[in-house]
């Protein structure tokens, strides 16, 4: 007799998934009882019967659509993949850093800021903006100190020229215009006497030089879209050249004082000597100074960098003027006046002279004599200023304080907090609504699916 | 390449062999075809399924590990396919789409049958397709897996992450409710249930 019935390892004997040991008993349990044996015919009948279930043939075309897919699926792999990573990152940055852009305007706007920054410094947003301009710091000015080493040929300083430098600039004219006059001031005064407005050659140049060969252009990346900066080369200058050399800077300091001291020990540091110098301080309190040094030729690179390091570099030029011509003549009348003086003097030494033909020839001598000194001077004066360079440093405070930029900066970060401070309570206050909004607006949703849902489960019956 | 087994043909593939996929192609196409027919009961579902199987396969290749015989990855495969779209289908059918409205389209039938009609115009076929569609997915799972794909227990194991015992109970419990589920038609079966 059996104990109970076995019918749940029927299947695992049916299919052959028993032990040795379980089908032993499974087949003895089989032979005493009916029951199990016809569970199990039933189990192979219904084995049987399952495969009638035929499943309809698949498409021919199956092989090449899972090839082509593949292809295409690569190919979407290479392409695609990168497109959409780049917009994954790129959309909801631009998103975020639109919406801080709009929050962080706002709160600008709302509490007046430009105003009340104008109140406390006295001069416009725009103004205090471009003393913040990177590039123009102390510090930054480094990055534009290679712009002074740049000479090109011209014919002549033209004003014109200085018209379109303020125009590339695109800051104010006047302020410019002023140090371009300056600038040819100083050219002209070492373009000397006779040889003044009609030097045969002259070189000079200009920071903002508009019409250069395109060769010998560089432009340099805008810092703040404030100054381009157009490099031309150096002209190459050989030895025995005479060419008087001439440099400008111009800038904005913090201590108008200290400044005057820092430049007059480069130009001494540097071997040169003060020519002329002027400090004055305006109405409002602010320092400002003009010092003209001259500096040894070889010392001329030397002395713009470090000057132009002093301060916030609101305009530098370099000038040269080729007086070789100038030079030449000057010796060749010299000799020439020597020659009638050596002549003169030989006749006025002869014995047979007699004294009125002596007193004629001493009248003849002297103007000979003054001329070969003038001339004598003259060549002197183009050896020292060819031999000495001639840099003029004009600097004056910033027209808003540093204490004033302080405090401003100060107004500024106390604004950005109690902005923030007032954008987290903002959205504190506006958390509970949103949430009742959120929550409205699922059950809004679920409301029109259920509608919908009911509506064509109906419109299904009818 | 016909001689070799399974596991090393997907070996090749995953070395670079592109004509290994044609032999996988050949000699899985049909198993897996009809795996995914017989789950999910239609055939275009299926052929899809079967497609995105061998793209599963094409994608993991790297993945693969020849310790685990390949008819029970590429069958697994299937199965998490054919379980993802039951999943999707059941909760699209809270929110049926607007092509299953009713009087929305005018019924267009064919007049050549399609080959899901030919296989099931036998009625025993649709008899048969009918109850073991309406068996629960796992109990259904394992019997085709035992009775069409000829599987042994532990590989229906494997496929399903179940235990063996488990599968012996699903396969027992599968043919028990197909056989309560087939008497009211046993007069259509010839040779009886």
């Amino acid at each position: 007799m059996f104990r109970r019935h076995i019918k749940e390892e029927l299947s695992g004997y049916l299919d052959g998934q028993l032990t040795q040991q379980q089908r032993k008993k499974v087949e003895a349990h089989l032979k005493e009882c009916d029951a199990c044996a016809k569970e199990l015919e039933r189990l192979k009948m219904l084995s049987a019967q399952l495969n009638m279930w035929k499943a309809p043939a698949l498409d021919e075309s199956f092989d090449s659509s899972v090839k082509a897919e593949i292809v295409r699926r690569e190919l979407e792999r290479g392409q695609v993949k990168m497109k959409k990573r780049t917009l994954a990152i790129m959309i909801p940055s631009g998103v975020l850093a639109g919406i801080l852009l709009l929050v962080c305007l706002n709160v600008a706007v709302k509490r007046g800021m430009p105003d009340k920054l104008a109140q406390v410094t006295g001069v416009t947003t725009d103004e205090i903006s471009d003393q913040y301009t990177p590039g123009f710091t102390t510090k930054a000015t480094r990055h534009y100190e290679p712009y002074y080493r740049q000479e090109y040929i011209t014919t002549t300083a033209s004003t014109a020229n200085q018209k379109s430098v303020s125009s590339i600039n695109g800051r104010k004219d006047d302020k410019y215009y002023a140090v371009s006059n300056e600038q040819c001031k100083v050219s002209q005064d070492y373009s000397g006497g006779s040889s003044r407005g009609s030097s045969g050659q002259a070189f000079t140049s200009k920071v903002y030089a508009p019409a250069l060969p395109a060769a010998q252009e560089k432009v340099c990346e805008p810092a703040q879209g404030t100054v381009i900066v157009i490099q031309p080369s150096l002209p190459a200058t050989g030895v025995g050249e005479y060419i008087i050399r001439t440099g400008v800077v111009k800038l904005e300091v913090e201590d108008g004082k200290e400044t005057y001291g820092a430049a007059s020990r480069i130009c001494q540091e540097l071997g040169g000597y003060m020519a002329a110098s002027s400090f004055y301080e305006d109405k409002e309190g602010r320092q400002a100074g003009t010092l003209t040094m001259r500096i040894p030729k070889d010392k001329f690179t030397a002395a713009l960098d470090r000057l132009s390091a002093l301060g916030k570099v609101e305009n530098i030029s370099t000038g040269s003027q080729d007086v070789s011509q100038e030079y030449s003549n000057l010796k060749a009348k010299l000799d020439a006046e020597m020659i009638v003086y050596n002549k003169v003097l030989e006749a006025l030494q002869k014995r047979q002279n007699t004294i009125p033909e002596a007193m004629r020839l001493e009248s003849e001598l002297t103007p000979i004599l003054r001329q070969v000194e003038y001339l004598k001077n003259r060549i002197e004066a183009l050896n020292n200023a060819v031999s000495f360079t001639t840099v003029t440093v004009n600097f004056h405070e910033s027209a808003v304080s540093v204490k004033a930029l302080k405090d401003s900066k100060h107004f500024i970060q106390d604004s950005m907090v109690a902005a923030g401070i007032k954008s987290v309570k903002f959205v504190a206050a506006a958390l509970p609504v949103a949430i009742l909004g959120a929550v409205l607006l699922i059950i809004a949703v679920i409301t029109v699916m259920v509608i919908r849902f009911l509506f064509i489960r109906l419109s299904k019956r009818e | 390449m016909r001689d070799l087994r399974d596991e090393d043909v997907m070996l090749n593939y995953q070395k670079g062999e592109a004509s290994a996929m044609d032999e996988l192609l050949r000699r899985y196409r049909n198993p897996v075809y009809h795996f995914a027919y017989r789950l999910i009961g239609n055939a275009a579902e299926a052929q899809d399924i079967a497609q995105e199987a061998f793209l599963r396969v094409h994608q993991y290749r790297d993945a693969y590990e020849p310790e685990g015989k390949f008819s029970t990855w590429i069958f697994s495969i299937t199965h998490n396919l054919a379980l993802s779209r039951l999943r999707r289908k059941k909760w699209w059918a809270i929110w049926p789409r607007r092509e299953d409205d009713a009087g929305s389209l005018v019924e267009f039938k064919s007049p050549d049958p399609s080959p899901e009609d030919l296989a099931s115009s036998n009625e025993v076929s649709s008899i048969l397709k009918k109850c073991i569609q309406s068996l629960p997915f796992l109990q259904r799972e394992a019997l085709i897996l035992r009775e069409y794909q000829g599987l042994d227990y532990q590989e229906i194991s494997e496929i399903l992450h179940k235990s063996l015992g488990t599968v012996k109970t699903l396969l027992h419990r599968a043919r028990q409710n197909l056989k309560g589920k087939l008497i009211p038609y046993e007069k259509e079966f010839k040779g009886g249930l």
